[in-house]
């Protein structure tokens, strides 16, 4: 039974009276531990369908499954589940400014077990991990851009979820710490068997999955093998 | 509240970089605390006023006053009567026969309308506290040609202790052999100088012995009236007392309690203190559209913050618990800071010497202020209901909050 499926894909959204038809049956089959990379022109609704798979929107047709089952829509079932079972990494950091590395990658854990000095300390191996671990105190404004990511890279994973939904993770970095943080991914898949399900635009990311999909005109074909 | 919630909080309120103390947050909690001092120091100042007044009335006057019918006053019999009778009663503390009639003092040219009080200083106890009262000089009177005087009154009379005070009164005035009427008068030596802080009292009272004020009195009797005081506990329930004691003594007395000639004027107080918190609590309410302004400029500045909470599984509800928490705990604060502020200023008004009160107009002289639990939990509540309240609407926005658009815009 694939980790997560989407079957007819549906959205249109309304601007200024007009209807755009962002996905037109857009569907896929994902097995646990794949990396996919999902790639299109700016606007071909990739960030729409990857919001969905995370439950974060409701498509207008069409389902998202995880395990063979329909994933939950209402706001509490469905926060729950991101929470355990899905982790989000985004081309800008999204940090909160007002907390410290240690304190940030800790949030999803804490609401998770309720335990927070548990919680503090897988923050803290996690930032290991990832080569942070001297940089736990300090805030977002205090790291570098490529730093910032592997915080946000760590706060995605420290409630080990199963499928990892990361869109222009590299958009914003130089290519040094573009290297830096596919490396880290691709440890990660190797390592703890998460899936990883990416949008983007770069292709030496793309390359590096194991599987490439083309969204076009609403829907997903698969590129290459 | 779940563990996020609180992490939040913690970090949000003891953070070092205490996010809260931004120039636009100090602003609407600087609104708040204004409002809120201006609200705790009016509503103190008339629980104060209040409280010292109810305490210089009951200090400066019995609790009970019995008066016999008619214009005569008592007889020493009606006097004994009323002694067997609240002899035993428990409630009962002190009582005692007085002497009040009205007469004028003379000085020089000056004359001045006053209370003269016939009182036994040498009682063991006595119906008011007299002699708390004394500030200058003595109280207690050895004879009949000695008296007490108001200080405002022998101010405004250029009279200090020792010197002589002579009393005049047309009420029992005798026809001489002239047929000219000739007025009751006495000459008497201040001993004492008496100052309650009640300027009817301060400014009118006479106290000389009942033997040395009995000729002013214009009927035949002995006494004016009994006055009695009552224990601690009973002086709130005077009222009934005075009606029991009334009908016990089979009406053939008069029976008066202080809450009976001061009804009025403590329900006038009760509710201007109330109008005034009304109005001024309306301060707290324009005050709080500063904070549902800055709650709706701080979920617009943490769009991003909460677009990526979300993503992590955080639910509407406790975003919402998190953004209430802190407006809140900011509230909270300013509140406190308030009541604190509200408190110092209450210090400042009763120490300053600017400004006191008209005593002919508010009965007393200075400016009294009394804060108690009551007082700070009221003022605590309302203030957080008001302002929790108006912050409650641009929350709903949160709900509201797409996270696509929020992480689309970066």
């Amino acid at each position: 039974m694939p980790l997560l499926e989407a079957r007819g894909l549906a959205k249109t959204y309304s601007e200024g009276g007009e209807s755009i038809e962002v996905l037109r049956g857009a569907g896929l089959v994902v097995e646990a531990g794949d990396t996919l990379a999902i790639r299109g022109r700016s606007g071909s609704g990739k960030s729409t369908l990857l919001h969905m798979l995370g439950l974060l929107d409701l498509p207008d047709a069409g389902s998202v499954l995880y395990d063979g089952q329909p994933a939950p829509t209402n706001d509490r079932a469905a926060s729950a589940f991101r929470n355990s079972q899905v982790g989000f990494v985004f081309q800008f950091h999204y940090l909160l400014d007002d907390f410290t590395a240690e304190e940030n990658v800790a949030m999803p854990a804490i609401l998770r077990s309720g335990k927070r000095q548990r919680s503090l300390a897988a923050s803290r191996d996690l930032l290991g991990q990832v080569g942070l671990g001297d940089r736990l105190g300090h805030y977002p404004s205090q790291l570098s851009g490529g730093e910032q990511q592997r915080v946000a890279l760590a706060r995605a994973l420290v409630n080990q979820p199963r499928v990892v939904l990361a869109d222009e993770p590299t958009g914003n970095l130089d290519s040094e710490h573009s290297a830096e943080i596919i490396s880290l991914l691709l440890d990660m898949n190797r390592t703890l068997g998460q899936t990883f399900i990416i949008v983007t635009h770069d292709e030496s990311l793309a390359a590096r999955m194991k599987r490439v999909m083309l969204l076009e005109g609403g829907v997903l074909r698969p590129v290459g093998d | 509240m779940n563990a996020l919630t609180r992490f939040y909080l913690e970090r949000f309120l003891l953070s070092r970089r205490r996010c809260w103390l931004r120039f636009d947050t100090l602003l609407t909690v600087l609104g708040v605390v204004i409002s809120v001092a201006a609200l705790i120091v009016t509503f103190a100042v008339f629980r104060g006023y209040e409280t010292a007044l109810k305490d210089a009335i009951l200090g400066t006057n019995a609790h009970a006053y019995v008066f016999a019918w008619g214009e005569d006053g008592m007889t020493a019999a009606d006097v004994d009567t009323l002694a067997a009778y609240f002899e035993g009663r428990p409630e009962v503390a002190v009582f005692a026969g007085l002497v009040s009639t009205q007469a004028m003092v003379l000085r020089g040219e000056r004359q001045h309308g006053v209370m003269l009080r016939g009182i036994d200083t040498e009682a063991e106890a006595m119906p008011t506290r007299y002699a708390d009262y004394i500030t200058e000089g003595r109280g207690r009177l050895v004879g009949d040609g000695e008296a007490v005087v108001g200080a405002s009154l022998a101010q405004s009379l250029g009279l200090s202790v020792g010197d002589t005070l002579r009393v005049v009164s047309p009420l029992n005035a005798k026809p001489s052999l002239m047929r000219l009427f000739r007025l009751q008068q006495r000459s008497f030596r201040i001993v004492g100088l008496y100052r309650s802080g009640m300027h009817e009292f301060d400014s009118r009272l006479v106290v000389v012995t009942p033997a040395a004020a009995r000729p002013f009195m214009a009927g035949s009797g002995e006494f004016t009236w009994v006055e009695v005081k009552l224990r601690a506990d009973a002086v709130d329930q005077a009222d009934l007392l005075a009606l029991k004691w009334e009908k016990d003594l089979g009406n053939s007395y008069q029976v008066h309690s202080w809450i009976f000639f001061n009804r009025e004027l403590f329900a006038l107080i009760t509710l201007e203190k109330w109008i005034l918190f009304i109005i001024l609590s309306f301060l707290v309410l324009i005050a709080s559209f500063n904070v549902a302004s800055s709650v709706s400029t701080t979920i617009i500045e943490h769009q991003r913050e909460i677009g990526i909470m979300k993503t992590f599984g955080v639910t509407n509800r406790t975003l919402h618990n998190i953004f209430l928490g802190r407006t809140v705990l900011i509230t909270a604060l300013s509140v406190l800071s308030g009541e604190f502020v509200g408190w110092a200023l209450a210090q400042v008004l009763t120490r300053q010497n600017f400004y006191q009160l008209k005593g002919d107009v508010y009965m007393l002289e200075r400016i009294h202020v009394r804060f108690d639990v009551q007082t700070w939990l009221l003022v605590f509540v309302v203030a957080m209901i008001i302002v929790t309240t108006a912050s409650l609407l641009p929350l709903r926005r949160l709900g509201r909050l797409q996270v696509i658009d929020v992480m689309r815009n970066g």
